[in-house]
């Protein structure tokens, strides 16, 4: 980056094509090694895949859609953006998943210092190290280039205990898991049985009815099965009801309301 | 059984099922209410006019009055209808209603008849026709009936079908005669029961469950001459007697087969109660099944129609007479009183407005506090489960 700054800010490093003798030459940036190159040089050396950063001395592999228009003037604060949106979109808690007011202060904390090291390069490899097992422990995609390998579990510490927010322990004082009780689906029956006891609808019931229908039945979409279930509840609704046994058990010295009052 | 507790959840269960001396009771009870508001009403037209009999009394001084009340009550007393005689009334305008429905053009059906039927009898247990008579109060049951049953006939079309009936006679009774019903407006039939047992009854014959009644006897004629039989008695001796509230409707088609045939609902029953389960219990159950069943049957077998009864018509022209002259002397004309109310709703509006608000908001605070107008859970309904 800093020899770019002193041979001169605006050339491509690679073509040499300067904006003053181009007007309208654009410029783009990647977030690797975030080496600035113009826009037709990526064309020329990504178009066919995946390839190495074409300036000079500098190996990172790159895909021809990681290079991107450039936000901000000043390269070190563009990167250090990019570091902090990578750092949060991982490290992403809120004040109410942590148990105090405290914990959340930590976890700031450590936050920053995470994101500083990776801006100083301090520590990097342990740092990323760390992200990507907080990542994997909880499940979340860091890199859709290098995701983890599909199908692999996250890693489990055994330490941990299972319903512990924080599977990979890298975030401290956050509220266990509390599983929501499954809610079941709703039953306008409000718990009523549906089945019947008295009686089966059976085929040949239908075919029963089926066979002389009243005129009535022979309208479009008329359920039989239903006509029977419906007769068959009808006749038997009440069946082992016996009035004058549970009436009596009732108190019937109100009148004339025997119902419920 | 589940199919219990969903008769149990219905409102002719809740509101319109009795045992034989609660019914006594209640209808003695109404009885006795109405004849003493008679007696009191004929004593108080006849202080009205004293004129010639106790002038000098009244005037001397208001204290004797209620010695001078004895004394009238004794002079005045009317005889009034006894509870039987109120209930042969009741009877003689289910008949009507069943005149009246077999006479309308379109004519109308029969389940809708015997739901203007329950309708009178279940108003007459808290009414008495003293107070209000039934020749006043069935033709709005009737209409009533195929408004509830999806039977729609307009009210112009109705009254035109009936001689000497005005629009409001048959609407205005219509409140009052809900308020009777308990505003419980659904009657359970054993009509369409009946369907689908003789449906059954054939299915099992033919797969050979009936024991001796088979495909091969001749089980569809037997069965359909039965069925046809208990159809006719479910339109007239179940609509005439107290089945409806005695019994359930399953009870009811069963006892009418009864009656028809009795060997066939006793084959049937058997074998249909012991293929679902043979245990102690179901046994038990049989046996109270077929007392119950046969108790109904004999109560439909005992309805012997008027028609054919020189001495019941006799009987009826009877207390016809004697509910002229005690009919309650200051009952109100239904029809005035309606007319009157609609009248006052029309005018004195400006006057009303603030009164209607008041009133609206405290009918809005009433529902608010009672959050239960569509009744209890359907679980939670009394005399469910294990009781
Ligand atoms: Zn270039
Ligand atoms: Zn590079």
């Amino acid at each position: 980056m800093d020899e770019e700054d002193s041979v001169g800010a605006n050339k491509c490093p690679v073509c040499g094509s300067d904006p003053r003798t181009h007007p309208g030459l654009r410029f783009k940036i990647n977030t690797k090694c975030y080496h600035r190159i113009c826009e037709g040089c990526v064309d020329r050396h990504f178009s066919s895949g995946k390839a190495e950063c074409p300036v000079g001395g500098c190996h990172v592999s790159l895909w021809k859609r990681e290079w991107r228009t450039q936000t901000f003037e000043d390269l070190k604060i563009e990167r250090e953006v990019e570091i902090r949106r990578r750092v949060t979109k991982i490290l992403d808690r809120r004040e109410e998943e942590f148990e105090t007011k405290r914990d959340y202060d930590d976890f700031l904390e450590l936050r920053e210092e995470l994101v500083m090291n990776l801006v100083f390069r301090t520590d990097v490899a342990a740092t990323n190290r760390k992200l990507k097992e907080y990542a994997q422990a909880n499940g979340i995609k860091t890199d859709p280039t290098d995701g983890p390998e599909p199908g692999a579990k996250a890693p489990r510490r055994k330490d941990m205990a299972p319903d512990a927010a924080d599977q990979s322990g890298l975030i401290k004082g956050l509220k266990r898991i509390v599983i929501p009780e499954a809610k079941a689906p709703y039953d306008p029956f409000m718990g009523m049985p549906r089945t019947r006891e008295y009686y089966e609808v059976k085929e040949s019931y239908i075919t029963r009815v089926r066979g002389k229908p009243a005129e009535a039945m022979l309208a479009g979409g008329y359920d039989f099965a239903q006509y029977m279930d419906e007769s068959l509840l009808r006749a038997f609704a009440g069946l082992g009801v016996f009035i004058e046994d549970e009436m009596s058990a009732r108190d019937n010295t109100a009148i004339p309301v025997p119902g419920p009052t | 059984m589940i199919e219990d507790d969903v008769y149990r959840a219905s409102s002719q269960y809740r509101y319109w099922s009795y045992t034989k001396e609660s019914l006594a009771r209640i209808r003695q009870n109404t009885n006795d209410l109405a004849s003493e508001r008679v007696r009191a009403a004929f004593h108080r037209a006849h202080t009205a006019h004293p004129a010639h009999s106790s002038n000098s009394h009244n005037a001397v001084s208001a204290g004797d009055a209620d010695a001078d009340a004895m004394e009238i009550d004794v002079d005045v007393d009317v005889e009034t209808l006894t509870v039987d005689e109120e209930l042969k009334i009741v009877e003689w305008g289910c008949s009507k209603i069943m005149e009246m429905g077999e006479a309308m053009n379109p004519r109308i059906p029969s389940h809708i008849v015997a739901t203007a039927i329950q309708y009178l009898r279940r108003f007459y247990l808290t009414n008495s026709p003293m107070t209000y008579h039934p020749k006043q109060i069935m033709t709005c049951a009737l209409y009533l009936a195929t408004k509830a049953d999806h039977f729609y006939i307009s009210l112009a079309k109705f009254v035109a079908e009936l001689a000497n009936l005005s629009e409001d006679d048959v609407k205005a009774p219509e409140f009052l005669l809900l308020q009777g019903l308990r505003f419980t407006l659904d009657v359970r039939h054993p009509m369409k029961g009946l369907a689908g047992g003789h449906i059954e009854m054939n299915v099992m014959a033919d797969e050979g469950r009936l024991g001796d009644i088979s495909k091969a006897t001749g089980s569809a004629k037997r069965i359909g001459t039965a069925a046809d039989h208990a159809k006719r008695l479910l339109a007239t001796a179940a609509q005439m007697t107290d089945a409806y509230f005695l019994y359930t409707p399953s009870q009811i088609w069963l006892a009418a087969m009864m009656v028809a045939d009795r060997e066939l609902v006793q084959i049937y029953l058997h074998n249909k109660l012991s293929e679902l389960s043979s245990n102690e219990a179901t046994t038990s159950l049989q046996q109270k099944l077929m007392s119950t069943i046969s108790a109904c049957a004999s109560l439909l077998e005992s309805y012997r129609s008027p028609k054919d009864d020189a001495s019941q018509r006799k009987e009826i022209k009877r207390i016809g007479k004697k509910l002229t002259v005690c009919q309650n002397p200051e009952k109100m004309d239904i029809v005035a009183v309606a007319r009157a109310k609609a009248a006052e709703k029309r005018g004195g509006k400006d006057s009303d407005v603030g009164k209607a608000l008041k009133k609206r908001k405290l009918e809005r605070d009433m529902m608010d506090k009672d959050g239960d107008v569509f009744g209890p859970d359907l679980r939670n309904v009394p005399g469910s489960g294990e009781d």
